[in-house]
C-alpha cells in the first residue's frame, strides 16, 4: 500500500475546502465529545474517531444524493460526512429529543434515512446485510443507488460479514463494504484477529475486487471509493476496499490508559501522518486556500461546533411517557403501552 | 365471494402468489424457494421471475439482514426459513435489528419483513435440531408473531403479516399442512390481534396455540356428552388478543392452555400469567399448561418423540382434571 498522497491537481477549490471544512469539523466535534465526557458534563461513554477522519470524510465524499450508507458503532464521522447538521448529532450523543434519534439510540446508534443513513449499529458486523439489502432494492427498483457499508477490522471476522459478502457478490449488488482497518479490534491487535496480510485480500474468495488504500490521505480514500462506487453503480457488483486508518483513542473514553496493547510510539508515528493536520497543510502548500481563509474556516466550524453543544444543553430529554412510542410502526397495535405493574 | 377447497399448504402457496401479483415491493427470498421446496412457493418463479423468487445460500443472517435493508428502504421482502431452528442462527438480525429499528430510530424507519417459518414444530422424527417451535423466544423481544392453523386463516394472516409496517414472524405447523378447507379465491386479510372461538362451551375453556386447537376440538367432541368446552385459538401471539381469551375465562371460569412449544418461558406461560393475573376473580380452579415436556427437545425415536410432545390424551385429561 502506498502512502504517497493523491494529487490535488483537477480538484477545485470548492470541493476540496468543503473536504478540508469536515475533517475539521470532525476532529473538533470529536475532540468536543471526549471533553464532555472527560468532564462528566455527558452521562454517556463514547466510541470517537480521531485519527480515523480522512477515511469518513473521503468515504462520504464520493456519494450523491440517494446514496446510502450503513455504520458502525464509531459513527460520528461518518454522519457528520453525509451531512446531518452537527447539532443533532450532537443531541443525540446526549440523549436529547431534538437528537437525528430522538435521544432513543445515543452515540452509536443513529439514523437518517432522509440523508441515506440507513442506520449506525452497536453489534459489530450487522449493518452489513443491511446496506446489502437497499442495494437489493435499488436493483429491484432499476435505479442506480449505491450503498456503501463502514466496517471495522473487528467486524470482518463476524460471520454476517462473509455471508453478506458472498451474497452481495452472487447477486451483484451495487454495494461497496468500507473497512475501516484501525489496527485494533478494542485491543485486539488485526494481525492476531486475522489471517490475511491484507483484509482487502480477502475480496477475491468472495469473488469481487478489493484494494487497500492509505487510510490517512483523505483524496486516496475519496478516489478509492470514487471508483469503487462508480463500479457498483455500472453493474459491475460489489466491491471491497479497505482503509488502512488509526484511532488516536483507546476503543472508548472511558478506557482510555486502562490497558497497555499499543507499542509505546505508535500513537506519535501515526500523528505524524495526521489526516487533519496534514491535509491543511497540503492545501496551504500548494496555495488553494491562504491561511486567513483556513483559519476563518476553522473559526466558523469551531462557532458550530459551540453551538451544537449549547443546542444539546438547552435540549431536554425525551419525556418519560413516551419510552414505548414508535416501538411498532404500526401504532394501533397498543400491547406495548402497559402500565408499569400489573 | 368464491371459494375452492384447498390444504393449507396450498392456500398458504396462493396467497404468495396473489401478495406477489398485488404487492408490487414484496418479493420472496430463502433456500430453495425457486423448486418450492416447503410447498409455499411452487411455480412462483415461473410467473414471477428469479429477481422476485430468490434462492439464496445457506446463510440465513445474510439473507435476512438483507431483508431488513431492503424493508428499511421500501420493501416487502419475504424471508423463508426451510428449517424451523434457522430462527435462531438469524436471530440478531430479527430481535435486535429489524424488531428494533422503529423504536431505536424514534420512528424514523420501521421494517415491514415478514419472516416464514413453514416446517414449524413437529412431529416427524427429525430429532432434536429440527423440531422446534421457536415463537416464545420471539414473543419475548415483542415480534409480531402469528400461528394461522386453519387454510382460511393461513391465506389471509400470511397477507396481512406482509401488509404490516413491522416484521412478522409466521409459523405454518408443519402437521396441519395436507388439512383441508373452504378458502375464497381472491385475495383476503385476516387481521393481526384477533383469537378466534373454534367451539363454544361453558364448562372449561381450552387456550390453544398452532395445532394444538385441532386436539382440543377433537377432546371436546369426544367428551360433549359430560363437559362443555370451550376452545379458544389463539392466532396471533402478539399482538395478543387478550379480551377474547379473558371473556371465555369469565363465562367458563376453568383455563388450560395448550401449545406445542416448550413450557418454560413459553407462549402458553404468557397466556396463563395474564389470566391468573386480569382474569383471577373469576377462575374457580388453577390454570393449567398442556405443552411439551419442561424441557426436552423431541428424540428421533417416535414413542420418545410422542412422550415429549402435547397431545390430545393429555389435553383431555387436564379437561378431566379441572371439570
Amino acid at each position: 500500500m502506498s502512502q504517497e498522497t493523491t494529487s490535488l491537481e483537477g480538484y477545485d477549490e470548492a470541493f476540496l475546502r468543503e473536504l478540508y471544512r469536515k475533517l475539521y469539523l470532525v476532529r473538533v466535534f470529536e475532540d468536543t465529545v471526549q471533553e464532555l465526557v472527560e468532564s462528566g458534563e455527558l452521562f454517556t461513554d463514547a466510541h470517537l474517531m480521531q485519527g480515523q477522519e480522512a477515511t469518513a470524510v473521503g468515504a462520504t465524499s464520493a456519494l450523491r444524493d440517494g446514496d446510502y450508507v450503513t455504520t458502525t458503532h464509531r459513527p460520528h464521522g461518518h454522519v457528520l460526512g453525509m451531512g446531518v447538521e452537527p447539532r443533532r448529532v450532537m443531541a443525540e450523543i446526549g440523549g436529547r429529543e431534538t437528537g437525528i434519534s430522538g435521544g432513543r439510540g445515543g452515540e452509536m446508534h443513529m439514523f437518517d434515512p432522509s440523508q441515506g443513513i440507513v442506520g449506525s449499529n452497536g453489534i459489530v458486523g450487522a449493518s452489513l446485510p443491511h446496506a446489502a439489502g437497499a442495494a437489493l432494492a435499488s436493483t429491484l427498483d432499476g435505479d442506480d443507488a449505491v450503498a456503501v457499508a463502514f466496517f471495522g477490522d473487528g467486524a470482518s471476522n463476524q460471520g454476517v460479514v462473509h455471508e453478506t459478502m458472498n451474497l452481495a457478490a452472487v447477486w451483484e449488488l451495487p454495494v461497496v463494504f468500507l473497512v475501516e482497518n484501525n489496527g485494533y479490534a478494542v485491543t485486539l491487535p488485526v494481525e492476531e484477529s486475522s489471517g490475511p496480510e491484507h483484509l482487502a485480500d480477502r475480496a477475491a474468495g468472495y469473488g469481487m475486487p478489493g484494494r487497500t488504500v492509505d487510510g490517512q490521505d483523505v483524496l486516496t480514500v475519496h478516489e478509492a471509493v470514487s471508483d469503487a462506487v462508480e463500479s457498483a453503480r455500472a453493474g459491475e457488483g460489489p466491491q471491497l476496499v479497505e482503509a488502512e486508518t488509526y484511532r488516536y483513542l483507546d476503543h472508548t473514553v472511558s478506557l482510555t490508559g486502562m490497558f497497555d496493547y499499543r507499542p509505546e510510539t505508535e500513537e506519535a508515528e501515526w500523528r505524524e501522518r495526521d489526516p487533519v493536520a496534514g491535509f491543511r497543510a497540503r492545501l496551504l502548500d500548494a496555495g488553494v486556500l491562504p491561511e486567513e481563509a483556513v483559519e476563518s474556516l476553522e473559526a466558523a466550524v469551531d462557532e458550530t461546533v459551540e453551538e451544537a453543544v449549547a443546542f444539546m444543553q438547552e435540549s431536554d430529554h425525551p419525556p418519560a411517557e413516551d419510552a414505548p412510542n414508535h416501538f411498532y410502526g404500526d401504532e394501533e397495535y397498543a400491547d406495548v403501552y402497559q402500565p408499569r405493574y400489573r | 365471494m368464491s371459494t375452492s377447497t384447498k390444504s393449507y399448504i396450498e392456500a398458504v402457496n396462493e396467497s404468495h402468489r396473489q401478495t406477489l401479483a398485488e404487492i408490487d415491493d414484496a418479493f420472496v427470498m430463502g433456500e430453495d424457494v425457486e423448486a418450492g421446496l416447503t410447498g409455499t412457493t411452487p411455480g412462483l418463479v415461473a410467473e414471477f421471475g428469479p429477481e422476485r423468487v430468490r434462492d439464496t445460500p445457506i446463510s440465513e443472517p445474510a439473507f435476512t439482514g438483507l431483508g431488513v435493508g431492503a424493508a428499511m428502504v421500501g420493501k416487502r421482502p419475504i424471508v423463508e426459513y426451510q428449517i424451523n431452528t434457522a430462527t435462531y442462527v438469524a436471530m440478531d438480525q430479527v430481535v435486535n435489528q429489524a424488531a428494533k429499528l422503529s423504536h431505536m430510530s424514534d420512528g424514523q424507519i420501521s421494517a415491514p419483513l415478514t419472516i416464514t417459518v413453514p416446517m414449524a414444530g413437529a412431529p416427524g422424527s427429525l430429532a432434536g435440531q429440527h423440531s422446534d417451535n421457536p415463537y416464545p423466544a420471539f414473543m419475548n423481544y415483542g415480534v409480531k408473531t402469528v400461528i394461522p392453523t386453519t387454510p382460511h386463516d393461513a391465506k389471509g394472516l400470511f397477507r396481512s403479516a406482509v401488509e404490516e409496517d413491522d416484521p412478522v414472524m409466521v409459523f405454518f405447523p408443519t402437521v396441519l399442512q395436507s388439512d383441508e378447507g373452504e378458502v375464497p379465491d381472491e385475495s383476503y386479510t385476516v387481521p393481526l390481534g384477533e383469537a378466534a372461538v373454534r367451539r363454544e362451551g361453558a364448562d372449561v375453556t381450552v387456550v390453544a396455540v398452532g395445532e394444538t386447537v385441532e386436539m382440543a376440538l377433537e377432546v371436546a367432541e369426544g367428551l360433549a356428552d359430560e363437559v362443555d368446552v370451550e376452545v379458544v385459538d389463539v392466532r396471533s401471539l402478539v399482538p395478543l388478543d387478550e379480551e377474547t381469551i379473558l371473556e371465555s375465562v369469565e363465562k367458563t371460569g376453568r383455563v388450560i392452555v395448550a401449545d406445542n412449544a416448550n413450557r418454560l418461558c413459553g407462549a402458553a406461560a404468557e397466556i396463563a400469567a395474564r389470566v391468573a393475573n386480569v382474569g383471577f376473580w373469576s377462575l374457580e380452579a388453577p390454570v393449567k399448561r398442556v405443552t411439551r415436556l419442561h424441557t426436552v427437545p423431541p428424540s428421533f425415536a417416535p414413542p420418545q418423540e410422542r412422550r415429549i410432545l402435547a397431545d390430545a390424551d393429555t389435553i383431555e385429561r387436564a379437561v378431566r382434571d379441572l371439570t
